[in-house]
Parts: C-alpha cells; sequence; structure tokens
C-alpha cells in the first residue's frame, strides 16, 4: 500500500495549510537565524571548492606563513584573508573545513540517536510490559552517566588501544557513535509519554479492530503523531552534539589535527591566545557561535511553531 | 426464528487499583473491581440492542471485550455458535472485519494527521493489497455519498471537519471493511442536538440498506427509545433489566430503570419525583455480598444485601434482577 | 417592573485572528439579554453558538485574545466593561457566582474543601475563621450534601461526581451573591445525578432570591428549570420569552427545529426530523441571516438583511418570515 506516499506529502501540506511559512515571515529572529544556517550550511558543503587552501593537505603548508594576523590587522598577508594559525594553515579555509567536519558529525550523530530512540521508546510505549520495564532501566542507567563523560571515557580507551594513527582513522566515525549512542534516551522517554499519550485514543482501537498489524500501527498511525517534540529534541541535539564534538576536539580525543573541528581549531588556537595572536582561538569561536545560537533559536521556535494549539483550525 | 448472533455468558472482568484509603505507597493495597461482573447477553441478528447505563457500569469495557481489544477474565463471547473471547490474535482476524465499532469521541476516533481519504482507503488496501488503488477510492466515494458526506472534503484533516462530519467519517470507516455487527459506544454524546438527529437517521438508514445488527451503548433514554429494538439496563457491571422496546419503556420493573426514566428530561412533561434513589452514584467498590444498588434502592430488604439477584423471566422476554420483583413481594 | 439585575445590551465580542492578514472573527454579534432579580434563565445553543463566551463575557473572564468591540454589561447599576481587575474581583465571587461544567477543574485538587470554602468566604468577608466554619457548613447542608462535617474534611477526588457539583454549587452560594451564572452544570454528571443538581439549583434560587443564568445545549433539561428561556444560534439570540411558552409556541424556524429533532418527539423507527447543514462559519456571516442556509423557508431577503428581534406570538424572534405581513401567508388567505 502506499502510505508512504501520503506521509511524504503530509508534511509539506501540512507546513502550506498551516501557514508556517507566514509566521516564519513575520519573526524577524527566526528568519535571520534560518538565513545563517542556510549560508553557513552551504558554505561548509561547498567547502572543498570555494576555500582557498586545503587545510588537510600538508603540501601547502608553509611554516614561514605562520601566526599571520587577519586582514584588518596592517602585517596582513592579502593570500590569508583570516590569516593562518601556529602551523602557517589559512584559517578561512580551516574554519570552513571545520563547520563542514561539524555540521557533519552534529547531522548523523542525531541521526543515529534519533533512530535508537524512536524505535527502542516507540516498542517501550507500545507493548508496555517487560520490553518497557528493560528499556526504560535502560535509559534510566544511562543517564546515570553525562554523555560527555561517556564520550571521553570511551575514546579516551580506544585512542589508548589502537595508537594516535589508527585512533585518527577512526576518529570520525567513532565520535559520531559514541555521541550517537549516548544520548537516545532522552527520545525514547520522549516518544514512550507520547506513545502512552495516544496508545489509548480511539483511533488507535479502531485501527486495532480493523485488524491492522502492530507494526503497522506503530508506524503509520502513533509514529507521526510522537514526531513533533522529537523534532524539537532532535535539532537542539544537532547544536549539543556540535558542542560536544567541539570539546572532545578541544581535550584532544575528537577530531584529528590534520581534519580541522570547530573545536579542534579552538583547542589549537588556545596556546596562542596568551601571545596576543587571539583570532586562531576567536574566529573559530566566533563560527561556532553563530552556529549553535541560529540553530538553537530556530529549534525553539519549532517548539511553539509545532504545538497542536496553535495549528490553525480553519481550512 | 430468531437466531443468535451474539452470545455473551457469565463474563467477567476485573481491574486493579489502588486502595481508595491506602495513602502511603509502600503500603498501598490493590484491590480488584469488577468491572463486568458475571453478565449474560444475547443479540439477535438484524436488531438494534440498546445497553443503557451511567458513567462506570461497564459499558465501555463491554464494548472492548466484543470487539476483541481486551480479554475476559471468565465466561464467553460466542459469535454464530463460536467462541471468539479466546482466540490467538490470528484466528481472530476472520472476525475483525465482520464487526465494527463506533466510538464516542469522534474528535480522538480519528487520526489527526490522516485525510479523510486516506483514513478510509487504509482499511481496504490493508486487508487486499493486491486491489488497484483506483478500485479502493471508488469503494471510499461511495462509502462517503452512504454517509451524506460531500467528496469535496476527503481530502480533509479532521480538525477541518465539523462535529457531526467528523462522526459521519468515523461510521463510514466502520463499514469500509463490510461488517455485519456493528457496536456504537454512546455514537451521540459528543455532538449537538440538532447533529445527533442527523446522525440517528444515518444509522437507521444504513441498517436497514445493509441488514446490520447493533449494539448501542448509550445514556440517552430519548434516543434509545427511538432507534431500539430491545433495550438492557445495566448497573454496576451486570444486566439488571432487559426487554422489548415497549416493555421496557412502558413497564419498568427494575427500581434502577424506573429511576432512570424518571430523571431523563423531557421536554413537555415535568421531571418525576416519585422514583428517586437514594444517594449518589457510588465510586466503585469491590465486589460484595448482595445486590449492588442495595445502598441507593429505597424498596431494599434482607435478601438484597446476602445474595445478588439472578435475572429471571417475568413475562415472555422481559427479564429482571430485582428480589423484590422475583420473589412476587409486590 | 423593577430594574433588572443583569442587562447586556448589543455585545459585539470578537477573536483576534492569529494571522495578520485574516479578519477577526466576531463571535458575539449584538447580543440583549436581561435578568431580573430571583429569574431563572435559560441561555440555549449549540457548541460555537457562543454561549460560554457570552458568560466570560459577562464577568470580564475571557482569553486575552477576545475582546470586546462594542455593547454594554450592566450589573446592579456599575458598568461592568468600565471596571478595573480589582472592582471586578469585588463583584466575580461576591455578586456574581460561577459554576463551570466540570466539577473536578472548579474545585483545586489538592485542598480540603473545607480550606476551600473557608478560602473563599475569608477574602471576601470580614468575618473570623470560625464564624466562617459555621457558614460553610450551614451551605453544604443547603445543597443537602450527606454527612457534612465529614465532607469538609476530605478532597475533592474523594467525593463521588455528585457531591463535587453539589460542593461547587456550595462554593458559589457562599457569599451570598444576587447572579449565579452554571456553564453546562448537569454534562458532567450522570442521568440520574443530572435531574437532582437540576432541581437543586433552581429550589435554591428560589428559596434564596438569586437570580440564576442557566446556560445548556439541553433544551428538555432547563424546559422546566427555567422561567425564561434564549436561544442562541451563531452568536445571536434568534428568539427568546417565557419557557413554557417558548417551547408550546416556538416561532424561529431554528427553535422549531431544535423542539423537532428530539428523539422523542417522533414514533420509535420513524425517520427524525432533521436540521440539514451545520453551524456556519462566523466569518461569513455579515448582512445576513445567521440561519438562511439551513432554514427551509429562507427567501432572497434572509440572504441580503439581517433579521431584527420582534415580537411574534407570545413571545420575541428575530425572522424575516414571521415578520412578513400577515395577509402574505398562504394559510391565512384560504381562511379569508
Amino acid at each position: 500500500m502506499n502510505t508512504s506516499r501520503y506521509h511524504g506529502h503530509y508534511v509539506w501540506r501540512r507546513y502550506r495549510r498551516n501557514q508556517l511559512w507566514l509566521q516564519l515571515k513575520t519573526n524577524k529572529v527566526v528568519l535571520v537565524s534560518s538565513i545563517v544556517l542556510l549560508l553557513l550550511t552551504i558554505l561548509a558543503l561547498l567547502a572543498p571548492w570555494i576555500s582557498p587552501f586545503d587545510p588537510t593537505n600538508l603540501q601547502q603548508q608553509n611554516i614561514m606563513d605562520a601566526e599571520l594576523p587577519p586582514f584588518w590587522h596592517g602585517q596582513s598577508d592579502s593570500r590569508f584573508v583570516l590569516g593562518t594559525d601556529g602551523l602557517g594553515r589559512d584559517l578561512l579555509s580551516s574554519i570552513l573545513y571545520g563547520l563542514r567536519t561539524s555540521l557533519w558529525v552534529g547531522f548523523w550523530a542525531v541521526a543515529v540517536q534519533f533512530t535508537i530512540g524512536t524505535l527502542l521508546g516507540l516498542s517501550s510505549g507500545y507493548f508496555g510490559g517487560w520490553i518497557d520495564r528493560m528499556v526504560m532501566g535502560m535509559a534510566d542507567f544511562q543517564l546515570t552517566f553525562s554523555s560527555l563523560m561517556l564520550a571521553i571515557l570511551v575514546l579516551a580507551i580506544t585512542q589508548a588501544a589502537l595508537g594516535a594513527q589508527d585512533y585518527h582513522t577512526w576518529s570520525p566515525w567513532l565520535l559520531i557513535l559514541v555521541l550517537g549512542i549516548a544520548d537516545w534516551p532522552q527520545y525514547a522517554r520522549t516518544v514512550r509519554a507520547s506513545v502512552l499519550a495516544e496508545k489509548h485514543k480511539d483511533y488507535v482501537l479502531a485501527a486495532q479492530v480493523l485488524g491492522y498489524r502492530s507494526r503497522h500501527i506503530m508506524l503509520s498511525h502513533i509514529l507521526p503523531n510522537t514526531l513533533s517534540p522529537l523534532l524539537v529534541i532532535a535539532s537542539l541535539q544537532v547544536a549539543y552534539v556540535i558542542l560536544a564534538e567541539a570539546a572532545l576536539s578541544f581535550l584532544g580525543i575528537g577530531m584529528p589535527y590534520a581534519n580541522p573541528s570547530l573545536g579542534g581549531l579552538i583547542g589549537s588556537g588556545f596556546e596562542y591566545m596568551l601571545s596576543g595572536l587571539w583570532w586562531i582561538a576567536l574566529l573559530p569561536g566566533l563560527a561556532l557561535v553563530l552556529l549553535l545560537l541560529s540553530i538553537n533559536l530556530i529549534a525553539d521556535w519549532l517548539r511553539d511553531a509545532l504545538d497542536p494549539k496553535n495549528i490553525g483550525q480553519r481550512p | 426464528m430468531r437466531q443468535t448472533l451474539v452470545d455473551i455468558s457469565n463474563l467477567h472482568k476485573a481491574y486493579s487499583a489502588p486502595h481508595e484509603n491506602s495513602a502511603l505507597w509502600f503500603r498501598q493495597q490493590r484491590s480488584h473491581i469488577n468491572a463486568i461482573d458475571g453478565l449474560d447477553l444475547a443479540i439477535y441478528k438484524g436488531e438494534t440492542l440498546c445497553v443503557v447505563g451511567e458513567s462506570g457500569c461497564g459499558k465501555s469495557t463491554l464494548a472492548r471485550l466484543v470487539m476483541g481489544i481486551e480479554q475476559p477474565d471468565a465466561g464467553s463471547i460466542g459469535y454464530e455458535g463460536r467462541a471468539i473471547s479466546h482466540l490467538s490474535s490470528k484466528a481472530r482476524q476472520a472476525y475483525r472485519q465482520r464487526m465494527q465499532i463506533v466510538f464516542q469521541d469522534p474528535y480522538t476516533a480519528l487520526n489527526p494527521r490522516l485525510t479523510v481519504m486516506h483514513v478510509l482507503v487504509e482499511p481496504v488496501m490493508y486487508h487486499h493489497p493486491q486491489l488497484d488503488r483506483s478500485i479502493a477510492i471508488e469503494q471510499a466515494l461511495a462509502q462517503l455519498a452512504a454517509v451524506g458526506i460531500d467528496p469535496s472534503l476527503a481530502q480533509r484533516f479532521p480538525h477541518q471537519l465539523s462535529g457531526g462530519q467528523r462522526q459521519r467519517v468515523n461510521i463510514a470507516r466502520a463499514l469500509m471493511v463490510q461488517p455485519e455487527f456493528v457496536v456504537a459506544d454512546e455514537p451521540l454524546s459528543a455532538l449537538d442536538v440538532s447533529i445527533q438527529a442527523q446522525i440517528l437517521n444515518l444509522l437507521a438508514q444504513l441498517q436497514q440498506q445493509k441488514q446490520l445488527t447493533y449494539l448501542i451503548f448509550s445514556h440517552n433514554l430519548a434516543a434509545v427509545e427511538h432507534m431500539a429494538d430491545r433495550v438492557a439496563v445495566m448497573y454496576e457491571g451486570k444486566i439488571c433489566e432487559i426487554a422489548s422496546r415497549e416493555q421496557i419503556f412502558n413497564d419498568p420493573q427494575h427500581p434502577y430503570t424506573q429511576a432512570l426514566m424518571a430523571a431523563s428530561p423531557q421536554i413537555h412533561t415535568p421531571p418525576n419525583n416519585n422514583h428517586k434513589l437514594v444517594g449518589d452514584v457510588p465510586n466503585r467498590i469491590p465486589s460484595r455480598l448482595g445486590c449492588s444498588l442495595q445502598d441507593r434502592c429505597p424498596r431494599a430488604f434482607e435478601a438484597c444485601r446476602h445474595q445478588s439477584p439472578q435475572l429471571q423471566e417475568v413475562v415472555a422476554d422481559h427479564q429482571v434482577a430485582c428480589h423484590e420483583i422475583n420473589q412476587g413481594w409486590r | 417592573m423593577s430594574k433588572p439585575l443583569l442587562t447586556v445590551s448589543d455585545l459585539h465580542v470578537s477573536f483576534m485572528s492569529r494571522w495578520q492578514h485574516e479578519p477577526n472573527v466576531d463571535v458575539l454579534r449584538g447580543v440583549n439579554l436581561q435578568v431580573r432579580r430571583g429569574e431563572r434563565v435559560a441561555l440555549v445553543g449549540e457548541s460555537g453558538a457562543g454561549k460560554s463566551l457570552l458568560a466570560t463575557s459577562i464577568i470580564q473572564l475571557f482569553e486575552s485574545s477576545a475582546h470586546i468591540l462594542k455593547g454594554r454589561v450592566e450589573f446592579e447599576r456599575q458598568e461592568l466593561t468600565q471596571l478595573n481587575s480589582k472592582q471586578l474581583r469585588q463583584i466575580r465571587g461576591r455578586r456574581i457566582g460561577m459554576i463551570f461544567q466540570d466539577p473536578m477543574t472548579n474545585l483545586n485538587p489538592s485542598l480540603t474543601i473545607e480550606q476551600q470554602l473557608l478560602q473563599c468566604i475569608l477574602s471576601h468577608r470580614n468575618i473570623s475563621r470560625k464564624e466562617a466554619h459555621i457558614v460553610a457548613l450551614h451551605k453544604l447542608r443547603q445543597v443537602h450534601i450527606p454527612a457534612p462535617e465529614t465532607r469538609m474534611q476530605q478532597y475533592p477526588h474523594q467525593l463521588s461526581a455528585g457531591q463535587r457539583q453539589r460542593a461547587t454549587i456550595a462554593m458559589a452560594l457562599a457569599l451570598e451573591p444576587a447572579l449565579i451564572i452554571a456553564d453546562e452544570p448537569t454534562s458532567a454528571l450522570d442521568v440520574t445525578m443530572q435531574a437532582e443538581v437540576m432541581r437543586l439549583l433552581s429550589h435554591l434560587c428560589n428559596n434564596n432570591g438569586v437570580a440564576l443564568l442557566i446556560i445548556s445545549h439541553d433544551l428538555s433539561l432547563v424546559a422546566h428549570a427555567s422561567d425564561r428561556c434564549l436561544i442562541m444560534y451563531a452568536g445571536q439570540i434568534v428568539e427568546q420569552g417565557p419557557t413554557k411558552m417558548l417551547i408550546n409556541d416556538a416561532q424561529h424556524p431554528y427553535t422549531q427545529g431544535l423542539i423537532k429533532a428530539l428523539p422523542n418527539m417522533s414514533s420509535p423507527g420513524q425517520q427524525l426530523y432533521q436540521i440539514p447543514g451545520q453551524m456556519p462559519q462566523l466569518q461569513e456571516l455579515q448582512q445576513q441571516c445567521s440561519f438562511a442556509k439551513r432554514c427551509e423557508h429562507a427567501e432572497d431577503i434572509c440572504y441580503r438583511q439581517a433579521p431584527l428581534m420582534a415580537p411574534h406570538g407570545t413571545h420575541q424572534a428575530s425572522c424575516h418570515i414571521l415578520a412578513r405581513p400577515a395577509e402574505l401567508d398562504p394559510d391565512t388567505e384560504l381562511t379569508l
């Protein structure tokens, strides 16, 4: 049967009918945030083509270019618009590549969280009984750790086990996996709560009476009605994961130095901070703040916009 | 000869609930509330049986048990002579499409994220995946016409419909799988007065067209009097009186039935104070000895405190469960 | 006749639209209403007719998106629309009591009945706690709550639904108001309790000289519990008059339809009379009779002009067809 076509259309149709776009247009803060996020994403996606240098390519680095200031400074070099870092890498290129890495890690880690959390929460809420107790027990256990602590633990151990060289080839994937697995309970709990509320509504009973299988009822009837709070969590989590990745890279157990991320850049620039080379840490820091702020503002708006009470009732 | 379609005998269903007077969680006792407490009921083919009762009497539980959404603790439900109450979900499947339910609240009974057309096409496509979609859409449009919904509303979402339209869509969905037996749980109570008449007429018309058997739960006596062939009165999980419509409205026997009739508002006749019950509808208490109405019944006597009365025939097709009447005290 | 206790005149209330390009929705469109001292008035209408909004507009307790466009609400010689929130608090509870549909939302679940009653009494009256306790007990006795001393110490969830609604009635009565507004007071109750609570309400009002404004969707329920009845449709009063006369001699096609559609008005098994269609979208109704689309007698004028309230038969109704000169009526012509 062709339910997917309906679901695909559904989101767009709802947006159009409920005039979310109109609301977006009138809400200046969200509009600006969206434009900023869109710009940053485009820049990140196009980084390999638009950045003047390739920061992953050691051939292009010259220690003689190190510690050059940005363009507004008197001693700047016209080749390096935003200056260079301690090893002579172009800062603009590094930031663009770093943005790309951060967004990439953020997106995939959240995709992992979302899938694990939603599936576990859905089964937990719908079936109840021992499945529910087991899943929620696991969630409670996981919530007693800080996800960042868990990530540090796992990453530090693997780094020690694999050795720095091997570790760096695997670290992006590991980072996604660890950050993805560490934060599923939030989703699971939210989904479970919504499922428990939806499960006893008459439309679910009607679906049972019509003889649909549990899987069909869960995926086509209950899940779409639990998505709104999940989208809000997911968008906030993107910001959180990017921040966590930045923190881990800052600590030196995240992305490898040769594969710059915003956190790694801030971390490597930190040591130059006191010697007056503030831009090496501050410029990637600004990019990070801009990215997180726009995501958080959009997530905040999404929370209100997806609230069923705010959905226009008129045909 | 009347043919029995659904036969319910000695049905029991209990829920456990925390004991009312144990406030401390570590001393909390759980007690069993008998939602359905030894209920017998036969539904004949082609009739409309209305079950009347107040909230908390177990109406919704009975509807769920009959539909197989829940399993009874004891007793059995037979459908055309075969016990269906304890079938596996696979064996149950054969009966799913023969019986359908219309819920009370048309707002929660429709998935807010699906269009009317999707709601109607889905059951057909689900059970006959090889069928061409356009045939299912045609069937859905025909069904919409049958329940009086304009086809232009087919692409609407539930929140874009009025309460009456939503209830019509609910009815249409139930009929999409061609059932022969339809349970309706308070189908009118969430609707406006002028819409209630529309839905009542629709139910009657559909019954005639499709030879449906109805089991309708309601507390609206005026509506029941209008549509029922037979009426069963339910109190605390049991049937306390069952008879044809004429008999129950012209000659109610059970004190509870009499009180219900007296209390039901009538536009031209003022309320009657003769058959008042004492006190309030009690919070459900764990099962105990005697008649469940004993505390509220003005005519209760010794036997009512010790023994629970059984349904007995007073005249042909008129059964009452009351010691006073059954023992000929009156 | 004495001056009315409550006079609502030409009240227009509108809901602000969420979207700037959409027009505001006028939910009440010129409502006139009078309640005299000790009178029991019923306001009957379907959901969406605006009856609850009218009730909350009287005590100025509506949500922030609603606002009064024009009109006056005069209560005991005070213009309520002009009062500030402090003055309004003095009126609410003290002079006008409210009873809502669901007693559970009316009562605070974490306070005992006594605490709530005392709070209500002490905040408005300058008496000692002991005296207030006596008043509270007296009120509970008045509403026939069995064993009031023990009930007072209990929390709302320990009471049955009927007792809870009685407790809210006691609370509304506690300050001896001049008017009680009861919004669907029995629709959360069972049939046997419904009759009981209606009887209690109208009995209390008769005895204490309190005026009562009952809001309901059920004409049969208020038929024997009110002196005067107003039928509301799409934000306007379409017919009003003494209850008995209004029911026995309904003039407006909508009222007639409401009565004819009751299941016990036709014999069992027969097709019921039904009013076709449904309540219109309120934005559509500017210069026409709001019932025109569903009315079987509607003519051109009904779509061009909104009818005015005028006397017809024993009472008042707003309908163009009724307002026509009698000689145009074919039946009358025959008798002539």
